[in-house]
């Protein structure tokens, strides 16, 4: 409870408790009417000052269509037409409704943001032998940390000694620890879990992970959503109308039946009814829920906007290297023709021990070896083709189908390989010897979580790529894209995109990708979606919405989330906008009275608000299936 | 220069006053109250924001006194 909030809550248990004794006293005491209406009015002084107060202000501002004007209005006439009693108890409630609704934002606010809550308090800075708790702000880049176990890292770095495992869920919702070891980088805002580590600061605090992520967060409420835009401009439109309705309510009937007191009263409590505070408190906290609750299963929002985008997406964009793929080679398979399988790896690594080749480097280290270089002698390297080692007196090619054509072995008995990446041949001694694959695999959850995709709405899956179109199709066939675009220059994947967007017109484009070379398509789709965002700072700038593990279904979540809070925002709404004009309707008719005249303006939005909270609620969504190791 | 102020207000509509407020001060070219982050963002290319929160602040002292802004 804030100060203001314990001020007010005594002010009305006070008020309250002189309220009922005032209004009991009547049934044993005749009261003066004169004084009774002093008693009453000194409460009704003593309760609404404050909004007194302010609707005068607003007045002298000129701008008083507020809620305050309108309680001002509503109790000030129950007071005219001899309702004593009923007006102080509007205010009474109404003050109470009030705090309650204080009370309830501030406590939503509090939970909201201690799940964002990752900020480092402290850093302990070794320096001289010394082991010094310093500001993380005050720790520069080169500085030695010493990070115990059970404590969050402050700042991004690079371990330097000891080994331990971390835990990143803060950050990426991911429950399982990274085993960390020196040389490792390690990111701010992860919890140590085991041992003791001493980390070197790479980065000062101000452009760390946890620093901009925690920048990134409050702030995304900033860019409101159309939900929320909508709100604002009904109520700036909506209490004028109500006020206007009011006055004919008030003035119409009663010229026709000459009962002025009956539909003044009824006015007064049509404008009681009418506050439009529900939905604009309701309906941001629950996108601030949202973003909240997606925050905690590693996925940044960056507005308002984009949470509400993201459930309308019908169509996915994606990029192929590191988002449908798992972004690095990996030998994929090894086909020896008679010979064991290491002994074919490791042959061919022997021989493309001296090559920087990406593929060689992939076969290498699938190998092993801690000496690779060790018995191979003359290396040929024939352009285009791959190249011929002695390894240990042997003479190994590794290459193409044109090296083994180049050494007579006939074309017809070399295997094709998978598709998606790059076959090398082995030849021993001018002799065919088994075929060796290597490549960028898909990821093995993409069809899965394609599939359910559909059931929510996307129903167009296309994929965007610079390689080749045979290596595309692969991919696709795989994962189930049947749309793609393969040989794109970096520049043409925005004109694509761009002439996907124009086709389009239901729905938005989302593109999903890495951010490492596709940062203005990113920027330039409905929702931008980068993936594995976690240090990778060029995807926290340009994406709108930020997946800080690589898993694609973290897609999944992303728009279960994004339904969820949109399914509030609108239940708010509607159920707000039915209580009101249900109660509008009933008021006018005379059949409710002031009581639920406030109800129905604060119990509607502590309901309302109350509702909002869920938004926060949500999981992590993941396919049942182990986990990919890479 | 863009400087975020933290601030108390515990009501939309105040939240709105204060945001209408700010950014018809003059200085201010970009201003976002977040009433779930309790925090007022200005943004301002030639203004000294120093002054110009003090400027605010002074002027929701008229318009609405609940409205708390720390600087």
């Amino acid at each position: 409870m804030t100060k203001k909030q314990k001020k007010n809550l005594r002010r009305i248990i006070i008020a309250a408790v002189c309220y009922f004794t005032v209004m009991l006293s009547g049934l044993w005491i005749s009261w003066n009417p004169w004084l009774l209406a002093a008693a009453y009015l000194a409460i009704y002084l003593y309760i609404s000052w404050d909004v007194l107060k302010k609707t005068w202000k607003n007045i002298l501002n000129k701008d008083f269509m507020d809620e305050n004007f309108l309680m001002t209005i509503a109790s000030l006439g129950a007071f005219v037409l001899g309702e004593y009693s009923e007006a102080v108890a509007v205010m009474l409630f109404y003050q109470v409704g009030e705090w309650f609704q204080s009370y309830a934002l501030e406590r939503s606010r509090k939970n909201i943001a201690s799940l964002m809550d990752i900020r480092p308090d402290y850093a302990n800075l070794e320096a001289d032998g010394k082991i010094e708790e310093v500001d993380p702000e005050d720790v520069k880049p080169g500085d030695i940390i010493v990070v115990k176990p059970g404590e969050r890292i402050p700042l991004d770095g690079v371990v330097v000694s000891g080994d331990s495992s971390i835990d990143t869920s803060a950050l990426t919702g991911e429950s399982v620890p990274r085993t960390v070891r020196p040389g490792k980088d390690v990111i701010s805002g992860c919890i140590n879990v085991s041992g003791l580590l001493k980390v070197r600061v790479t980065k000062p605090y101000e452009s760390s992970t946890v620093a901009r992520i925690l920048d990134l967060v409050e702030n995304a409420t900033d860019k409101k959503s159309q939900s929320e835009q909508f709100i604002t401009k009904f109520a700036r439109i909506y209490t004028p109308i109500v006020v206007y309705s009011a006055i004919a309510l008030a003035i119409i009937p009663s010229l026709i039946t000459g009962q002025w007191m009956t539909w003044i009263y009824r006015a007064l409590e049509f404008l009681v009814i009418s506050c439009p505070c529900a939905l604009v408190i309701s309906v941001p906290l629950a996108f601030f829920g949202g973003i909240g609750g997606a925050s905690r299963c590693g996925i940044l929002v960056k507005g308002s906007t984009y949470l509400q985008d993201l459930s309308e997406v019908k169509t996915m964009v994606f990029d192929k290297t590191g988002t449908l793929t798992h972004g690095t080679f990996n030998v994929t398979s090894v086909e020896p023709l008679t010979m064991d399988k290491n002994e074919l790896l490791r042959l061919c690594a022997k021989a493309e021990s001296y090559s920087t080749h990406p593929i060689a480097a992939s076969i290498l280290r699938a190998a092993g070896f801690s000496d690779p270089k060790e018995g191979v002698g003359k290396v040929q390297e024939i352009a285009g083709k791959g190249l011929i080692a002695d390894v240990n007196g042997k003479s190994v090619a590794c290459g193409n189908g044109k090296l083994m054509e180049s050494l007579g072995i006939a074309k017809a008995i070399l295997p094709v390989g998978s598709g998606f990446g790059t076959v090398v041949y082995v030849a021993v001694n001018g002799e065919y010897a088994g075929v060796i694959e290597v490549a960028d695999e898909p990821k093995e959850e993409a069809k899965t979580v394609f599939e359910l995709l559909t059931r929510y709405g996307v129903n167009r899956f296309v994929m965007l790529t610079g390689d080749s179109e045979s290596v595309a199709r692969a991919v696709a066939d795989h994962t189930g894209i049947t749309e793609v675009h393969a040989n794109l220059l970096p520049e043409q994947k925005v004109e694509d995109l761009e002439a996907i967007l124009q086709g389009h017109h239901h729905g938005k484009v989302a593109y999903i990708g890495d951010g490492i070379n596709d940062a203005p398509v990113l920027g330039r789709a409905d929702v931008g979606i980068a993936m594995g965002g976690l240090g990778s700072d060029a995807a926290i700038e340009a994406a709108d919405v930020v997946l800080m593990d690589d898993q694609l279904d973290s897609l999944i979540t992303a728009i279960q989330i994004s339904r969820k809070t949109l399914g509030i925002a609108r239940q708010n709404i509607v159920f707000a906008i039915a209580v009101k004009v249900l109660m509008l309707v009933l008021g006018a008719l005379g059949i409710v009275n002031m009581w639920g005249a406030v109800f129905a303006d604060v119990g509607v939005s502590v309901l309302c608000i109350l509702n909002s909270m869920r938004a926060l609620n949500v999981k992590k969504f993941r396919l049942n299936q182990p986990q990919l190791t890479r | 220069m863009r400087k975020s102020y933290k601030i108390e207000v515990d009501c939309p509509t105040c939240a709105a006053k204060l945001e209408d407020c700010a950014s018809k001060t003059p200085g201010v070219d970009s201003c976002a109250v977040n009433l779930m982050t309790q925090k007022l963002t200005l943004c301002s290319n030639e203004g000294n924001l120093a002054e110009i929160v003090k400027e605010i602040a002074e002027k929701m002292k008229k318009i609405d006194d609940d409205v708390v802004i720390y600087f």
